[in-house]
């Protein structure tokens, strides 16, 4: 078990290039993942660190161990692919069971430990069959099943859970979280959904085009995004952003968007100029439906989504598109006006030009 | 009416039938109008010989005649297809010794004539029990050709040839040339000693002391380097033709090819020998003009094949073509070549036309190559060769009653229509059989297609191998035709030729040949379809060209590079000793081991292409992700190929392998052209036999049909064997 370190890590593809100087530091027996849009090059990364692909620049520490040239076999690691790439011509015993083959593991042992794997994943049943006579979720157990026999230094996921139903999602997810709790290995994992990236990170990383946007716990991230491509790609429905410019009058601060004066908390910011391009951020829920007040934005609704538990409902305001969420007894009408305020505190801030927050 | 027809919607298939009836009924009135149409002649002559009868035939008086030029190797079996049905021609022109067939296959009719006007051997080739079938039209045998360059006075004795020379040759050149690994070209050697191939009533001639000591004489001319070895006609030509042989015995189509090259010859009787003091005495085609039993009995086509073989036609060929004319009475040009020619074909005698001839060249080659090659004693390849032809003349096997016959296929259509009736029985089966009309009625055509090309074939050739299968007299025999083959007719179970030894030679053939082409295959696929390889498609195409040559071209090159003394592998090795390794050049198809060999090589280099192909595709269409995951879990290159790769290539490999066995099993091609059998027909496999039976030994059809069954029978249970092993290995 190690540590990861990734430093100034480039890849090219030809002339497009992939990633552009990633920095990554991965404490010990911590569960990291890597999330962004798709074709960031999360995989790109992952597969880097596999050993699956070289890097143009940059070298990949484990530990002490700098593995930027050895082979895959050599790097003491087990990877959980996307399409789960078990060997269709083995059992699931066999494919459990492979790795530890290769490594002239003595039989008696292999069977333990494919034993101990099964039990852990609920592969009773199965060992015996053909990965073509199993569930796609079955399929998903066996392929985490022949990562953890290996008992590698280093756990790789790339989108393991992507070709799962939303129920299955879920319930992986956790059996996964489980799974680290009990071995503790270092693990990253790759994906692009925002809530496994939540559920599941002691340590996240936003990566877009190329670049570690933001790293941190997942939480301090989605609480101080430090850029508006963080804020608007943590969180479902995502951030609004209204457009506007910075006001300063008689030493109190407002966003003026379009003639409404929005009032900020400026000892939460820094960097405030009169008169500069702004965008304005407010999460769903945190903004709050008002029936009619002043200084209140005005939103006119498109339509309302009721989910049950909570309701959305869309519309914009001035041309922007905005949602709030509201408890599903507040009864609203698509084609109303409705007015919208939020609380200062809970507003983000972020430089037009550079999209660099301005919080402090 | 035909419009108002096609008017119709839907009229497409009334307007198919009416044409049809209207075709039929032309056929049939062009064939009742017999009287009225040209003579029909056909021919197998090309450049010069066919101009020169091209010039006949615009100064005929007869009238119209239609000429059709057909290729040589087709002739026969043209002539023998065409004639029974009455659309063959009047007249063809074919040489003599294939007149014992025709009579006996009722494809010639009888035609007398005046015979003083030709020479007398000419008049004897042609005549078979006393009646005479073909008016002779010229005279072609083998010659001595004699480089003047090299040579000061053209040899009167065969012991003179040497002597005669200006000078000792220099090196690369030899004193003669011939083809002497051929029966034919043997024929002199034989004569010289009062032999001949085949004796008066059609004993083997080739056996006995005449055969021993021609044999014997050939054998230290090869030792003594005087002659050029396992020479073909091609050779012959090249050598003499750069003027690196003292002199050569050929015909005259190596005259043809000489024309203007710059070597100085003469043409030449062959000599004598003063040994016995008999004259080299050549074997004699008699070109003649024949008559189709139709042909015979019509006016026209009589005065024409007058005409053809006149004296005035006769100077137009030798004019023209300078051939040697049948006729008594036409004086030849003061031409030296052309009066060599004459001189030689007075000497020579015509070719037996009996039957049995063919049956003599086989046995007698294989006998004459043997002792060539220093891999058996004279007197028992002589001896061998007369027991192979006496096996081959023996008589079919008697008729067989068809009670027998009568009562299996009785069986099996009782046991049929018993089965068919159940079914019918079934009330879903009928229901099953209306839901599948349509189904049917889109496989229609192509199962007529199989059934007509496939098929009909198919059974044909089945039902021959019950028969005795012999041109003109074919009758059932039942089964003996494989109790012959499996008995080894009554000869040991395991010797040379006999069908187990075949077989045993095939199958390893086949093993070996498939082991080959899937090793070296997949290995080149697996390396060719490595995603970081660069200019992979040059290579790709490289390696696909053995494939897409047609296989008899590169097996005719590999024959080649094989050539004892100018082999391109006799001239690696030639140069390996020249860098100190000491290997001595092999004669490739003296020896089993090393002819087999050959064989396996040419046949690799055609077979991999295949394998690696499917190969390719197979491993591209490989989840990538699969082989990445068995990277991670530690697999080392080796252990991916043979623990990932090779188990998920098995099912697209299987199939190709079938196939690939089957191909090989019934690779006639390679076996045929490269080692051709030798040496002693030990390196043929199953269908090469059978084609031995069929074509170069006395037509035995039913025989060679026989084999054709068991070959179909064995590949047919191996295949579905196979498939049932393999299918319970991945189940
Ligand atoms: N072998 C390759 N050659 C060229 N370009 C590549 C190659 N592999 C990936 N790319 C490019 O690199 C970029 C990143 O790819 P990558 O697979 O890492 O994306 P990703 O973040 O995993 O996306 P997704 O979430 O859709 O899986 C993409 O634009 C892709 O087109
Ligand atoms: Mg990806």
């Amino acid at each position: 078990m190690a540590a990861v370190a990734i430093e100034q890590l480039g890849k090219r593809f030809g002339t497009t290039t992939v990633l552009d100087g990633v920095d990554l530091a991965i404490p010990d027996g911590a569960f990291a993942v890597l999330v962004g849009p798709s074709g960031c090059g999360k995989s790109t990364l992952l597969r880097l660190i596999a050993g699956l692909e070289q890097p143009t620049s940059g070298r990949i520490r484990f530990g002490e161990r700098d593995v930027t040239d050895l082979q895959p076999r050599e790097r003491d690691i087990a990877m959980v692919f996307q399409s789960y790439a078990l060997y269709p011509h083995l059992t699931v015993r066999g494919n459990l069971g492979f790795g530890l083959m290769l490594k002239k593991v003595p039989k008696l042992e292999i069977a333990e430990r494919v034993a101990e794997a099964s039990r852990m994943l609920g592969l009773d049943g199965l060992l015996d069959r053909m990965p073509k006579e199993l569930s796609g979720g079955q399929r998903q157990r066996v392929a985490m099943g022949r990562a953890i026999v290996r008992r590698p230094g280093l756990f790789l996921f790339d989108e393991p859970l992507s070709n799962l139903d939303a129920a299955l999602r879920g319930q992986v997810r956790v059996e996964i979280r489980k799974l680290h709790e009990q071995l503790g290995t270092t693990s990253i994992y790759v994906t692009h959904d925002q809530v496994e990236a939540m559920t599941l990170a002691d340590v996240m990383f936003v990566l877009n085009r190329g670049k570690v946007e933001q790293a941190g716990a997942p939480l301090a991230v989605y609480e101080r995004p430090k850029t508006r491509f963080v804020a608007g790609f943590l969180g479902s429905p995502s951030m609004n952003f209204l457009d506007g410019t910075l006001v300063s009058e008689r030493g109190a601060w407002f966003v003026d968007v379009a003639g409404q004066r929005v009032p900020i908390d400026a000892g939460a910011f820094t960097k405030l100029v009169h008169g500069d391009a702004v965008t304005l951020g407010v999460r769903p829920h945190d903004a709050i439906l008002r029936p009619a007040e002043s200084g209140a934005l005005e939103l006119v609704l498109t339509f309302v989504e009721q989910l049950g538990g909570e309701t959305y409902v869309h519309g914009s305001i001035l041309g922007s598109p905005f949602v709030v969420r509201v408890e599903p007894t507040v009864s609203v009408q698509a084609g109303a006006t409705v007015h919208v305020t939020f609380p200062s505190e809970r507003v983000h801030l972020f430089a037009r030009t550079t999209g660099n927050s301005l919080r402090c | 009416m035909l419009d108002g027809f096609s008017a119709r919607p839907g009229g497409g298939w009334c307007r198919h039938c009416v044409l049809a009836l209207l075709g039929v009924l032309l056929l049939l009135g062009f064939s009742t109008s017999a009287w009225a149409r040209p003579v029909r002649l056909w021919h197998a002559y090309r450049g010069e010989e066919q101009r020169a009868l091209e010039e006949v035939i615009a100064t005929t008086r007869v009238g119209a005649v239609d000429v059709l030029a057909i290729p040589s190797d087709a002739y026969a079996a043209k002539l023998a297809a065409a004639i029974p049905l009455g659309e063959g021609p009047d007249l063809f022109i074919d040489a003599h010794e294939r007149l014992g067939d025709y009579v006996r296959q009722d494809l010639v009719g009888e035609l007398a004539f005046d015979p003083t006007a030709y020479v007398p051997a000419a008049v004897s080739g042609v005549t078979i029990d006393g009646r005479t079938y073909g008016l002779p039209l010229s005279r072609k045998c083998v010659a001595l050709y004699v480089n003047r360059a090299l040579v000061a006075r053209s040899p009167e004795w065969l012991e003179d040839l040497a002597p005669n020379l200006r000078q000792p040759l220099p090196p690369g050149h030899v004193l003669l040339a011939y083809e002497n690994i051929s029966a034919y070209y043997h024929a002199p050697w034989l004569a010289a000693f009062g032999g001949r191939f085949l004796q008066n009533g059609d004993s083997f001639g080739f056996v006995g002391e005449a055969a021993e000591r021609s044999l014997l004489l050939a054998k230290s001319w090869l030792d003594q380097g005087w002659v050029l070895g396992h020479a073909d006609g091609a050779l012959v030509t090249q050598f003499f033709r750069a003027g690196r042989a003292a002199y050569a015995i050929s015909g005259p189509w190596l005259a043809g090819d000489l024309h203007a090259e710059g070597v100085p010859y003469d043409v030449v009787p062959l000599p004598k020998l003063r040994a016995t003091g008999l004259v080299m005495r050549p074997l004699l085609t008699i070109e003649a003009v024949m008559a189709s039993p139709n042909g015979a009995r019509s006016s026209a086509a009589l005065a024409l094949a007058l005409e053809l073989a006149g004296a005035d036609a006769a100077r137009v060929r030798m004019v023209r073509a300078h051939v040697v004319s049948a006729r008594s009475d036409v004086v030849p040009l003061d031409d030296p070549q052309l009066q060599g020619f004459q001189a030689a074909a007075d000497l020579a005698e015509p070719m037996p036309t009996s039957a049995a001839m063919r049956a003599v060249w086989e046995p007698s080659e294989k006998a004459l190559r043997k002792v060539l090659n220093g891999t058996a004693e004279v007197r028992p390849a002589l001896l061998e060769a007369e027991r192979r032809f006496r096996d081959v003349r023996r008589p079919g096997p008697p008729p067989a009653s068809r009670t027998g016959l009568l009562m299996v296929v009785g069986m099996i259509l009782v046991f049929a229509a018993f089965s068919l009736v159940k079914r019918a029985r079934e009330p879903e089966f009928r229901a099953r059989l209306r839901a599948s009309v349509p189904a049917y009625r889109y496989l229609a055509h192509a199962v007529c297609a199989l059934g007509v090309l496939v098929f009909a074939p198919l059974c044909a050739g089945a039902v021959i191998a019950f028969t005795s299968g012999r041109p003109g007299a074919s009758e059932y025999v039942g089964v003996a035709n494989f109790r012959e083959i499996l008995s080894a007719r009554g000869g040991p179970l395991f010797a040379s030729g006999s069908f187990y030894f075949v077989l045993a030679v095939t199958v390893a053939w086949t093993l070996l040949n498939v082991a080959f082409h899937l090793g070296i295959g997949l290995t080149l696929g697996v390396l060719l379809s490595r995603p970081l390889l660069r200019l992979k498609a040059v290579y790709r195409v490289l390696l696909i060209l053995p494939w897409a040559v047609p296989s008899y071209v590169t097996a005719l090159a590999w024959k080649g590079m094989f050539h004892r003394q100018f082999g391109a592998l006799t001239a690696l090795f030639l140069q390996a000793k020249h860098w100190g390794i000491d290997v001595e050049p092999i004669d490739w198809f003296a020896r089993f081991s090393t002819a087999f060999t050959a064989n396996l090589a040419t046949n690799v280099w055609l077979g991999f292409p295949f394998m690696m192909v499917v190969t390719i595709s197979a491993v591209t269409s490989l989840p990538s992700e699969v082989l990445e995951a068995a990277e991670v879990d530690g697999a080392t290159r080796w252990q991916r190929f043979t623990k990932i790769i090779l188990p998920l290539l098995r099912p697209s490999m299987v199939p190709a392998v079938a196939l690939g066995a089957v191909w090989t099993f019934n690779m006639f091609n390679v076996v045929f052209l490269v080692s051709g059998g030798e040496p002693d027909g030990e390196t043929d496999v199953l269908v090469s036999e059978a084609y031995r039976w069929a074509f170069t030994r006395q037509a035995q059809y039913g025989y060679a049909a026989a084999y054709s069954v068991l070959i179909f029978a064995l590949l047919f249970a191996s295949t579905r064997l196979a498939a049932r092993l393999t299918g319970k290995v991945v189940a």
